[in-house]
């Protein structure tokens, strides 16, 4: 699903509007995101990243503009459904979770689809699977009883069984530890991947934006400051400074490594994995190539 | 998210904000018996117009007003319909209007039951708005200090009622998100039959409770952390000493009591 965002502004009601960035959240907003695309949006607080999410879904109208979805304004012509294929997950989504087992949690948005019992549970254990969590083990838990990790799966899995062709997320790693980042990063990359879903998240990440996306939008009070390839973005220095942002380690490398000589001029983002950065330091020592 | 306005406190540096919160208190119980036991129509007008000229002094929203007295609309019709067509006594004038007859004395009674309500309300709404919850607490727990000889829990009860108000609009950001998740998730139950959005509410209300109770508990462990003990020991970080302004609001509102007897 293609969106494109036509001039949008976004202007709260007058007892909202001690936002840093003033009455206008967001000002004349020109975008357009491809089906598949893996895009982070970055900015500092309170420089409209949620607003911006929330007009997406369709829980906010554009104050001017338009939002539409495969070219169609689904508020124009009166189909608020439209914004049923974004999902939407907020930041802390296991806070959301209410149900006594995962599987009444899970399948709480298929209720209203009039779908039969088999149906709505071949759904629940597509969507546990997309997750990675087992379906016979999870199923009749408590979702209250799981790890943090595996709360955030459930209440994803709760997107997901709508079958989503947009995913936004809501600083999807806030409070998790490492090895769950990871974990729900390689399942936004599968789902992204293998379903084809565009996957939209908001990050203050720059290692995380560096490592999982392939288009970056910088926001800085309520307007599109930077939208680009994020080992580009985040290599001027210029905006690095404009956000109060420190160069990703990963870059720097990979930019000393260039100045070096380690890798050939204007592919020193080849550098930018362990991978790519190990091979660059075995050329530049002279040694022989190794499988690392 | 209106709603929620009509209960919030902001800093406007109005006159209503520097008078003494314990005057404020009493203003209001001894205005809001006047509203309740005056029976004359012209004083309960007059009382409801003093209020919406304080609102003014207060530096209050005009919009929030409005919206405030539109939200009861439903209780002045309803309030109208019993005094003047369901509460017709036998012997007053009745008024006929196409096949509708109502007691004249009824339509009065109703005016200042509506009178009444809207006082309240906007009394209660004008106190909370123009004192801050902590000085509303204090203020409290300093009038309700001679209940404390009965060893009855004066200050956990007011520190209750005061983490309650200031948690108020915490609690309707909450409310607003979870129901935002909920929709999300939902596959657009909002949009169908009245049950299927009434097996909406469960999920919207159960994550508020749980987190409530989540966030009830946080917030005992910091009070522990920093040493808090109840009453015992506790000195005040104000002082309030009572001001002329304050002498004048009392006797206003002792006047204004006097005044039911006389008119």
């Amino acid at each position: 699903m293609q969106i494109k965002l036509d001039r949008v502004s976004f202007t709260y009601s007058k007892r909202k509007r001690n936002t840093p960035s003033g009455p206008d959240v967001l000002k004349q907003l020109d975008l357009t995101v491809e089906s598949g695309e893996m895009l982070a949006i970055a900015g500092k607080s309170g420089s409209g990243k949620s607003t911006f999410l929330q007009l997406l879904k369709g829980f906010l109208a554009p104050s001017d503009g338009a939002v539409l979805l495969d070219d169609v304004n689904p508020r124009g012509v009166r189909r608020p459904e439209l914004f049923d294929k974004v999902g939407f997950i907020f930041q802390y989504p296991e806070h959301q979770l209410f149900s006594t087992t995962v599987f009444d949690d899970i399948a709480f948005g298929l209720q209203s689809a009039g779908l039969s019992d088999e149906e709505k549970e071949a759904r629940v254990r597509q969507a546990m699977a997309a997750v990675q969590l087992d379906y016979e083990a999870f199923k009749d838990c408590s979702p209250f009883e799981l790890s943090g990790g595996e709360k955030r799966r459930v209440a994803i899995a709760g997107v997901v069984v709508l079958e989503p062709e947009v995913l936004i997320l809501d600083e999807p790693t806030a409070g998790l530890d490492l090895q769950s980042r990871r974990a729900l990063f390689d399942l936004l990359h599968t789902m992204n991947q293998e379903r084809g879903i565009t996957v939209m998240w908001v990050s203050h990440q720059l290692e995380e934006i560096l490592e999982h996306a392939t288009r970056l939008i910088a926001l800085k009070e309520g307007a599109f400051l930077a939208d680009g390839h994020p080992h580009i973005l985040l290599s001027d220095r210029g905006l690095l400074n404009t956000f109060g942002w420190e160069e990703p380690p990963a870059l720097v490398v990979s930019r000393l490594l260039g100045e070096l000589g380690a890798v050939d001029e204007g592919r020193y983002t080849a550098a930018l994995t362990p991978h790519g950065a190990s091979e660059a330091i075995i050329k530049l020592l002279g040694k022989p190539r190794v499988t690392v | 998210m209106a709603g929620a306005s009509f209960l919030l406190y902001q800093k406007r540096d109005s006159l209503l904000e520097r008078w003494d919160p314990r005057m404020k208190i009493v203003a209001v119980l001894l205005f809001g018996a006047a509203l309740l036991l005056t029976h004359s129509l012209g004083l309960k007008t007059v009382q409801l117009l003093l209020l919406i000229v304080l609102w003014g002094m207060a530096k209050l929203s005009w919009r929030v007003l409005v919206f405030t007295l539109l939200s009861l609309s439903l209780f002045f019709a309803s309030t109208m319909i019993y005094q003047s067509v369901l509460t017709a006594v036998p012997g007053e004038s009745m008024i006929t209007w196409g096949w509708l007859s109502f007691s004249s004395q009824g339509v009065i009674r109703g005016i200042m039951m509506c009178e009444q309500i809207a006082g309240i309300v906007l009394l209660l709404a004008l106190l909370v708005r123009t004192t801050s919850p902590i000085i509303l607490a204090e203020g409290l727990e300093m009038l309700l200090k001679p209940l404390k000889k009965w060893r009855l829990p004066v200050h956990e009860a007011v520190m209750m009622f005061s983490i309650a108000l200031r948690f108020l609009p915490i609690l309707i950001e909450e409310f607003d998100k979870i129901r935002k998740a909920q929709l999300a998730r939902g596959g657009g139950f909002h949009r169908k039959g009245v049950s299927t959005r009434f097996r909406g509410v469960l999920p919207m209300l159960m994550p508020l409770f749980v987190m409530s109770i989540i966030r009830a508990k946080d917030l005992a462990v910091a009070m522990e952390s920093r040493c808090y003990q109840g009453d015992e020991g506790r000195t005040p970080i104000r002082v309030y000493r009572l001001r002329v302004s304050d002498y004048a609001v009392f006797s206003f509102s002792i006047v204004n009591l006097a005044a039911i007897f006389v008119w």
